[in-house]
């Protein structure tokens, strides 16, 4: 998926989280971003910048797809996530926002 | 970064204190809201004293906090509406720290998971019974002050009917205990209940003391289909006629049973918890409260297990608009939920203008609830970047409202009333003649809370 059709598909989480109950990372580290409501709302609000944590976040992401069931809104959490990783690889956009 | 925020991170470490704006960003909203503020940092308390040290910090500061747990609000409660908020998450406080099979009750730390306590409790055959459609995510302490109910609320009752005692920091950095290990308890003023759906404005809930029941030991339930939404409100009626003491009584209307698959009717599941032993007996007389309606059974279930399998569509009261809120308007759909309550006797009538006010309004809407306790959740969507879809949305929500009012309910049942249904909240006092109780609420938040750093714009302006 382009960047845009990242944004475009993580635009469509309403922010219920569903998705984080069968998340292992996010059962370990109890922070958003370890979860992929959190992962998923980086990546809509990304700016071309990304944080350390948020980088971080992204990055631990199992690719799992245990979350991609449990989403109402159908997004594709994990392929989402798996291309956004790819795609900051890529341009080496990482850590690079204070 | 202020140096105060400095002096933060040297109290709590490192790496309960983030200040960084991407993560910011993702903890400064909830499912209900579409607007909100930037916090200062996000804070994530792993005990009391941490609290402690937030709460002292902020008042010397003169900042406000946000606490939140999961943030699955349907009403804004935990979104962050004011600047110089910190947001204090307890997700990270889910420790079960006692559970008593005589007492029947267990002690946890408030940012557990509903689904992951009632799983623990499953070894010991007992439940915590609030269970919200969104339990596998909700937490218990999210649950207390947002008064949280469910599907089980006809026989057990929402979150207040559930615990027994709490430990909070309130505005004045102190830590107090409020309740009583026991059932019965008569000291003074009842200051558990104050925070019990206070919505975060009070205090941080950092311990609590919840009742436990034990799991049924036989469960019955049918699903009937009607044609008329009256039809499957007077069975509801009927079956506390004939003082059958439901568990579960459910309901889809029309449109979100067609939306769910299962076909174009009014949906209700009903069920009760039973003795061993008399399953075709209770069986029966729940089929006949429901064909005696112009119900037609169109399912049975003689175990709990079966049952919660034929719910699983009610459950998609909340996910199937997400669905089709996206489908039809991607990352602008906006989902709102009403949570109105009328008397059980009101729900015919109650039923009846709620759909009619769908149909006048035009907005897509699903209504299903917690019939059994009166509890309806119309159920609407729109495209926020359409003003005139937005405004016509939120008055049809208001006016679900209104309908509650009139029939001697409540706008909010389980939700609270967070940032959405602050004017219906007036208006629900004005036509009780209770104008008064909004100057009450404030006053109680004064003397819990006098700097003023708890949640605000909640409840009330």
């Amino acid at each position: 998926m382009s960047l845009a059709e990242l944004r475009a598909e993580a635009s469509k989480c309403q922010f219920c989280g569903f998705c984080e109950y069968a998340c292992p990372t996010y059962k370990t580290m109890r922070m958003r971003h370890f979860g992929p409501r959190g992962r998923i709302n980086l990546i809509k609000n990304f700016d071309g910048e990304l944080s350390e944590a948020a980088y971080i976040g992204i990055m631990t992401c199992l690719v799992c797809r245990a979350c991609d069931v449990q989403c109402p809104a159908g997004i594709k959490i994990a392929e989402v996530i798996h291309d956004f990783k790819a795609y900051i690889l890529e341009g080496k956009i990482y850590k690079n926002k204070r | 970064m202020s140096l105060s925020l400095v002096d933060l991170r040297k109290t709590l470490g490192e790496d309960k204190v983030v200040t960084d704006p991407d993560i910011l960003r993702i903890y400064a909203r909830d499912p209900a809201s579409f607007e909100f503020e930037l916090p200062l940092a996000v804070v994530y308390a792993e005990s009391a004293d941490d609290v402690v040290n937030v709460v002292n910090y902020a008042i010397k500061n003169k900042l406000y906090i946000t606490p939140v747990f999961h943030s699955t609000s349907l009403s804004g409660n935990a979104a962050t509406v004011a600047r110089n908020t910190i947001v204090l998450s307890s997700e990270r406080m889910n420790k079960i720290l006692e559970v008593s099979d005589v007492d029947w009750l267990a002690v946890v730390q408030p940012g557990i998971k509903i689904d992951e306590f009632n799983l623990e409790l499953m070894r010991y055959g007992l439940q915590w019974p609030v269970d919200p459609a969104s339990s596998k995510t909700a937490s218990v302490g999210g649950s207390i002050i947002n008064g949280g109910g469910g599907v089980k609320g006809a026989k057990y009752g929402p979150a207040p009917h559930w615990v027994l005692a709490l430990e909070a920091v309130i505005g004045t950095g102190e830590r107090i205990r409020v309740g009583c290990r026991t059932l019965k308890c008569r000291e003074g003023y009842d200051l558990l209940h104050l925070f019990v759906g206070s919505e975060g404005t009070l205090g941080v809930i950092t311990e609590a003391t919840v009742r436990l029941a034990p799991l049924p030991e036989a469960f019955v339930g049918i699903v009937a289909q009607y044609d008329d939404i009256v039809d499957l409100a007077n069975t509801v009626v009927e079956a506390r006629r004939r003082r059958l003491w439901l568990m579960v009584a459910e309901f889809m209307d029309d449109d979100g049973s067609d939306l769910v698959g299962l076909g174009r009717k009014y949906t209700l599941w009903m069920g009760a918890d039973i003795s061993a032993g008399s399953e075709e007996a209770v069986l029966t007389r729940l089929r006949e409260v429901a064909e005696g309606n112009r119900g037609k059974v169109v399912a049975e279930a003689a175990k709990w297990g079966d049952f919660f399998k034929l719910l699983e569509p009610r459950r998609l009261l909340y996910p199937a608009p997400v669905k089709r809120a996206v489908e039809s308007y991607g990352g602008n759909a906006v989902i709102m939920m009403a949570d109105v309550a009328v008397p059980t006797s009101k729900l015919p009538e109650a039923m009846r203008e709620v759909k009619d006010a769908v149909r006048l309004y035009g907005v897509p809407t699903i209504t299903g609830g917690h019939v059994g306790d009166g509890n309806i959740h119309p159920t609407l969507w729109f495209d926020k970047s359409n003003e005139e879809q937005k405004k016509k949305a939120i008055k049809l929500f208001e006016h679900f409202g209104k309908i509650a009012i009139k029939y001697d309910g409540t706008i909010s049942a389980e939700h609270g009333i967070g940032v959405h249904k602050r004017e219906m909240l007036k208006t629900a006092l004005e036509a009780r003649g209770s104008t008064a109780a909004l100057r009450i609420y404030k006053e109680i938040k004064r003397i819990f809370d006098p700097h003023g750093i708890f949640n605000p714009g909640k409840i009330f302006e």
